[in-house]
């Protein structure tokens, strides 16, 4: 019997949910430089709801699944021993400040920008070459911090109808999300530490699951820079 | 909300051309186009409802979409993507409630405002909120030429361009997919009709596409067709919404886009400049006393112009931040202000000359630069110019010019803290440590409640540590 190619790739992806590959700064991995606490940049999340009609955004799902997937996320790294501060730049301070707004926003359209190249080769974070400048020092509440951590979410959710087709045509059939987190030094702006895992799942319902994900995927950075520090790397 | 990958682009716009495609003449499509009336000009008068608005009866798709574009409208707010100046919006909005019609449409609700983007764009939402980005009020001269954007955009509202086109575009989807499952079956094409099929699967948002990138010729025809009327009405110079079309035709920046966003879509471009000039000429064959509002434009969008300058310097600009601090100092020669922009662009231009050269506007040439800037962060780019022929050469020179600048501010007014954080940024690239520590101090003590001056702070520690001779200085703007 002849077994799709495809049909065997989606098997394989339907039996794992993947924390890919993780990618350390050298002077992170060295020890030169250590992280202990972290500021939650706000998380951008874009989830598509995609049926036989099309597919529609799910603006206030996707809203939602910024604010869950966030504390998904700070609960990790606290766990891990990290400070991490997510009040600095929460929804009610933003609200009253638009300078500050302005100021956050043109730093996740610099980290924007330089995650289309990371993202084209993830690997030359280990070479040091990804930068947001030291425009990060921009931001007061960077000042008390060793990094700024960046989030960024996109997924599709599929209707059952279009997930029917999918199986029949060997096409997508699966909920999927695909997840990047940057670790950013909140002096130079030097991309410390990037990860990118897949989830296999709704994130819209199923934000606090990822929790196995986003573990998996600070693995490496919990490894270079450990919140209690490595005397042995001073 | 600009920020597209430029693959998203070409898929959205393949998505869109064929959606247009299939809407062909269909019913419910584009209404007739509303004829200019011959009404004297600034009558005061105010457009009424066209039968479209009238006789529209919100379905549950439409609804559906109403509520996303609301949330959306919120979400543009909480991103810092809307430009918060308010003598700039209350312009926009002063000028967009004069052409909007007498009664209100269903479900909306009117909202004028300015967004933080360098893009020349104007965008409308179905629901009424009407943005129009810093670029493109960079890029107008005066108020004639973006009422007649505005009256555009109110076009797409009032007519439910938005709504009409989502109904037809969901009808073709499954349509579509069957045929790619098809075509899938058939042969397990892959190739293009895979490409195709993840495009319908992942596709963007038609709001978006459409208001962004343009619906049908006809319906663009029929927005233009009121904007006219909208102008006359209030007593504009028809002559300059062709000479704002003409305007967006050509900017400072070499033109790197494989497919412009609409206000700046060339071929679409080229057509509307001639029946709206052509329009100007039947409408008012002796234009005298007609309204055009240049100075009052200038003195209210200075701020909005300034910012959008600074925003081209921070994401990599500089020629178009060049390019608006030379018109803000034609302008208004003895600001300070405006000279010290111009210094922060002409040092961050690197090895660019101010204008783009003919060299750099082949098809290879831009090539090549897309590729470096897909595969180059912005500081290897700028290290790859100034390997290029004569790049030191033009990096010098600007370097020269940037001097120049800062120093015939600070000729008008020693206090420019900007001309010292600019000169301090000079001297850092040069090496010259002692003098930038100096001038950065200056600009720290002039204004210590600056939003960079920790940024500053750090550079001057930095510089009075002893770093070794010829280290390489950070690239900053």
């Amino acid at each position: 019997m002849k077994v799709k190619a495809s049909l065997v790739a989606a098997l394989v992806l339907l039996c794992s949910v993947q924390a890919l590959a993780q990618f350390e700064h050298p002077d992170l991995k060295s020890g030169k430089k250590q992280v202990r606490s972290l500021l939650f940049m706000p998380a951008q999340v874009k989830l598509t709801r995609v049926g036989m009609k099309g597919a529609e955004p799910m603006m206030e799902e996707s809203r939602q699944t910024e604010i869950d997937l966030s504390s998904v996320i700070a609960n990790v790294l606290q766990q891990l021993g990290y400070k991490v501060n997510r009040e600095a730049l929460a929804p009610a301070v933003l609200e009253k400040d638009s300078d500050l707004r302005y100021a956050v926003d043109d730093l996740q359209k610099k980290f924007d920008d330089e995650l289309r190249r990371m993202s084209r080769k993830a690997k030359d974070v280990r070479k040091g070459r990804f930068t947001l400048g030291d425009e990060v020092t921009k931001l007061p509440a960077g000042e008390g911090v060793d990094a700024l951590l960046f989030v960024r979410a996109e997924g599709q959710v599929l209707t059952g109808s279009k997930k029917a087709f999918g199986l029949l045509v060997a096409g997508a059939a699966f909920d999927m999300a695909m997840m990047h987190f940057g670790v950013v030094d909140a002096k130079t702006g030097d991309i410390l530490y990037f990860a990118r895992p897949v989830a296999l799942r709704n994130l819209a319902k199923d934000s606090e699951k990822t929790e196995g994900v986003v573990k998996k995927s600070f693995k490496n950075f919990a490894k270079a820079s450990p919140a209690g520090g490595d005397p042995a790397k001073k | 909300m600009g920020q597209l990958a430029v693959k998203t682009r070409f898929l959205a716009v393949l998505l869109l051309a064929l959606s247009c495609y299939l809407t062909g003449q269909e019913s419910g499509g584009p209404a007739p186009a509303q004829k200019p009336q011959e009404t004297s000009s600034g009558t005061g008068e105010k457009l009424s409802l066209p039968h479209q608005a009238q006789d529209f009866k919100f379905g549950k798709i439409d609804l559906e979409m109403l509520k996303q574009v609301d949330a959306f409208d919120s979400y543009m707010e909480e991103k810092g993507w809307v430009y918060n100046d308010p003598e700039t919006n209350a312009y926009l909005d002063r000028l967009g409630s004069s052409l909007v019609p007498a009664q209100t449409p269903e479900n909306v609700k009117w909202r004028f405002r300015a967004t933080r983007d360098l893009e020349v764009n104007a965008f409308a939402l179905p629901n009424g909120s009407i943005y129009v980005n810093s670029g493109l009020l960079s890029r107008m001269e005066n108020e004639a030429q973006v009422v007649g954007v505005l009256a555009h955009e109110i076009t797409h509202v009032v007519n439910r361009h938005t709504y009409l086109g989502y109904r037809s575009s969901r009808k073709k989807m499954v349509a579509i997919d069957i045929m790619m499952a098809g075509a899938k079956g058939a042969g397990f094409a892959g190739g293009s009709a895979a490409i195709v099929a993840t495009a319908m699967g992942n596709m963007l948002p038609l709001i978006v596409i459409s208001t962004i990138y343009g619906y049908s010729r006809e319906l663009e025809h029929e927005a233009d067709v009121y904007a006219v009327n909208a102008l006359q009405l209030r007593g504009y110079d028809l002559r300059e919404f062709s000479r704002g079309f003409e305007l967006l035709r050509k900017g400072p920046e070499v033109d790197l886009s494989k497919e412009p966003v609409f206000w700046a879509s060339h071929p679409k471009l080229a057509d509307r400049v001639q029946y709206v000039a052509k329009m100007a000429t039947q409408l008012q064959p002796n234009a005298t006393s007609l309204r055009v509002g240049e100075r009052e434009y200038r003195e209210v969008t200075q701020n909005v112009i300034r910012y959008n300058a600074g925003l081209a310097i921070m994401l990599g600009r500089p020629r178009t931040a060049v390019a608006i601090a030379e018109h803000l100092i034609a302008e208004e020669p003895n600001n300070a202000d405006n000279l010290a922009l111009l210094g922060d662009a002409y040092r961050t231009l690197g090895a660019r000359t101010p204008v783009p050269v003919q060299e750099e506007l082949t098809d290879e040439s831009k090539n090549e630069a897309r590729k470096r800037i897909r595969k180059m962060t912005m500081v290897e780019y700028d290290k790859a110019l100034l390997g290029d022929a004569h790049g030191v050469e033009r990096w010098e020179a600007n370097v020269a010019r940037s001097e120049e600048t800062y120093r015939k501010a600070l000729a008008m007014d020693p206090n420019n803290a900007n001309s010292h954080r600019g000169l301090g940024f000079l001297y850092e690239r040069k090496d010259q440590r002692t003098t930038a520590a100096e001038e950065f101090r200056k600009y720290v003590e002039l204004a210590p409640g600056a939003k960079d001056a920790r940024q500053i702070k750090l550079h001057i520690e930095s510089l009075e540590k002893a770093a070794p001779a010829g280290a390489p200085a950070p690239e900053h703007p």
